[in-house]
């Protein structure tokens, strides 16, 4: 692993068993089926796709939230082994192990109307992770919630209120004061402006950059947003039915796409602009069903430029370009349309 | 009365634990026929309130406190605002010559009906025609809104469909008995990017061959900016900003509209490493605000604007603020003419 890289993911699988019958064990949905992501230290990278893609199933698998069928999850740990970084597989942690791991690792949630207890203030709330984990007294304990709450925006003063008294915007400001409350490395965003309006959305997305800047924090982003997704990410991986079909930088990613879904994804993003002139690609069909993928490339049906090797191999990640890769077979024939300033 | 829609000073109000809301306060909107209007602004502002208005669908602990809801109907103009909430007329209205597609196609959708006996209902219920010819008529609608193989799908029941097919369903459900009226409350919002183009195509395509009005509800700066002709920006239950799409995106006259375009991040990836925002949030509907509710977050907010309460005046053809900042202009204006 180099020595930038703070978490490394390798053929990450997270298998659902369906049932299909009152006695027949039916196939298995694979909701996330072989990831491979390398996510370096301060950076933030983007997974993004459309329901059912697999990228909160990821992002909630490298956290052990839910446990991954396959996979090692290397990650550089503070808090096991001591104040020196050790390289731990998150995979294979215990459960005490776990709970320390929890220090470095958190997650901030898409609706801040669930993901808050309404029967606890928001002293309590912030603070729970402190005293899980017995770090500090009650006294220092106080102290931090309020210095906690400052970060994020919020006044001491909101100490001793409940979820209730606040709007949409303001809970997400609490949710991600708990993901601070243990100082973590690395935090899993799972859509966490999607449910806040346009305005409220702009000033949590700068929040985060803010505490990013002023906390060296990596960020794993899951949205769907992409326009909020080319913003703030270093780097863009798009998924398709639990894999990755394209990764690289952000601004290569979305100029010039290497995978026919990428453009897709990109084309059919309203631009608000009336007189945004673009050709749309239109994707016909839905996105098949994860427990009985087509063969070949899974994207096939939908492709416009599938040919007949598409309908029978399944194309491997590979090189595309600088800082680029993509799984299509037609990556060197196929001149894909991006997002260009227009 | 030659707008298809033109409702004058309404006011829709709830009743809540923490006092009135005031949820629609005092707005007028004018739809030509064949006229696209969007309705843009964040939760809470009142624009699906408006269309509940429309239709009859306010109930307790809601109420249309006061103003007219004018409509062009078949039987001659009517203040829907005036009609009993279930009574007979609303209800010749409500399903035939004003229709409406919801959010969520899963909740709106009967789940125990079949697709087609759910198509077949609004024909069966207004236009005195045969069940087969219902039939024959859902089935046309099934198809005209890309539904592959119609036959069968009008005998299947809403789960067997996709997100995207059920929201067809839908659509065909609100254009089956051409209606003059379709309002769209975020018809695209609960779907994926890919298939809210294909939804946002086929509602393009059909607009060529509908003759009526489309009030197009949503907060999503990028749809309007694909569907609408003209735009209204609502904010707190009042409107902010009427103009024409290319008018309210190139020169927004409005703080809160500026605001709002600004605060959408450019997917070109152009724009500052900050976002722009709007500080501060919206009052909550129960509070009473002296002056423009905008103003406790607005950057130019002058002594005025806390005292007085800003007109929707015209600031130049065609193009309305509700801003004191921009009166100056349209008394001129007004003036001239």
């Amino acid at each position: 692993m180099q020595p930038d890289v703070l978490l490394q993911v390798t053929g990450l699988r997270k298998h659902f068993p369906t049932r299909s019958g009152l006695f027949h064990t039916g196939s298995a949905v694979k909701a996330v089926d072989g990831v491979d992501l390398t996510i370096k230290a301060g950076e933030t990278i983007s997974l993004v796709g459309e329901s059912g893609c697999g990228k909160s199933t990821t992002g909630r698998s490298i956290l052990r939230l839910i446990e991954p069928s396959e996979g090692e999850i290397l990650f550089r740990s503070r808090a096991i082994g001591g104040s020196s970084e050790t390289l731990v597989n998150v995979a294979t942690l215990s459960s005490s192990q776990m709970k320390l791991l929890r220090r470095e690792m958190q997650i901030i949630f898409q609706d801040p109307y669930s993901s808050l207890d309404p029967r606890m203030n928001v002293a309590d709330i912030v603070g729970e992770p402190l005293r899980i984990q017995g770090v500090l007294t009650r006294a220092e304990r106080r102290d931090r919630v309020i210095h906690l709450l400052e970060a994020v925006g919020l006044g001491g003063d909101h100490a001793k209120r409940f979820p209730h008294e606040f709007s949409g915007g303001q809970r997400q400001r609490i949710g991600i004061a708990r993901a601070l409350a243990l100082t973590p490395r690395f935090i899993v965003a799972d859509e966490p402006v999607s449910a806040l309006d346009v305005s409220i959305q702009a000033q949590v997305v700068n929040l985060l950059q803010d505490l990013q800047a002023e906390m060296g924090l990596t960020y794993l982003f899951i949205a769907h947003d992409l326009s909020v997704v080319r913003h703030i990410s270093n780097r863009v991986a798009v998924m398709y039915l639990g894999r990755i079909v394209e990764i690289g930088s952000s601004k290569a990613v979305f100029s010039r796409p290497q995978h026919p879904y990428t453009e897709a994804l990109l084309s059919a993003v309203p631009i608000p602009d009336p007189d945004s002139a673009r050709a749309r690609i239109r994707l016909h069909g839905d996105v098949p069903n994860p427990s009985a993928p087509p063969p070949g490339c899974p994207f096939h049906p939908r492709c416009s430029y599938a040919t007949a090797q598409c309908r029978e191999q399944v194309p491997a990640l590979r090189d595309a370009g600088p800082d680029q890769q993509a799984s299509c077979h037609r990556i060197e024939e196929l001149t894909l349309a991006g997002i260009n300033d227009h | 009365m030659k707008d298809l829609l033109d409702i004058r000073d309404l006011r829709v109000n709830f009743m809540t634990e923490a006092g009135i809301a005031r949820a629609v306060d005092g707005i007028d909107v004018s739809i030509a026929p064949g006229q696209t209007l969007a309705i843009v602004g964040e939760s809470g502002c009142g624009k699906s309130v408006t269309s509940r208005a429309i239709m009859g669908l306010i109930q307790p602990p809601g109420w249309i406190e006061g103003g007219e809801i004018w409509f062009a109907a078949r039987q001659g103009p009517t203040d829907l605002a005036q009609l009993p909430p279930n009574g007979r007329q609303i209800n010749a209205i409500r399903g035939s010559e004003i229709t409406m597609i919801f959010q969520e196609p899963m909740t709106a959708l009967n789940p125990v009906l079949k697709i087609g006996a759910q198509i077949m209902e609004p024909l069966l219920l207004h236009e005195k025609i045969s069940k087969s010819e219902a039939k024959e008529r859902a089935i046309a609608s099934l198809a005209a809104v890309g539904i592959s193989s119609p036959g069968q799908r009008f005998d299947e029941y809403p789960h067997n469909l996709s997100g995207g097919m059920r929201q067809r369903a839908m659509i065909a459900m609100a254009l089956v008995c051409n209606p003059s009226l379709l309002i769209a409350d975020e018809p695209t919002t609960a779907l994926d990017v890919t298939i809210q183009a294909q939804v946002l195509d086929l509602m393009k395509d059909l607009r060529r061959d509908f003759s009526g009005a489309i009030m197009f509800i949503t907060h999503d700066l990028g749809v309007v900016a694909t569907m609408a002709d003209h735009v209204m920006v609502m904010y707190r239950g009042k409107v902010v900003e009427r103009a024409a799409v290319r008018d309210l995106y190139r020169h927004p006259l409005h703080p809160y509209t500026q605001g709002l375009l600004r605060s959408v991040p450019s997917i070109a990836g152009r724009g500052a490493k900050r976002l722009a925002t709007i500080e501060g949030s919206v009052p909550r509907p129960t509070e009473r605000i002296r002056g423009c509710a905008f103003a406790p977050r607005c950057p130019h907010a002058m002594p005025v604007c806390k005292q007085d309460t800003p007109a929707l005046a015209p600031v130049q053809q065609d193009h309305r603020a509700a801003c004191f900042l921009h009166h100056a202009v349209a008394e001129e204006q007004a003036h001239a003419a």
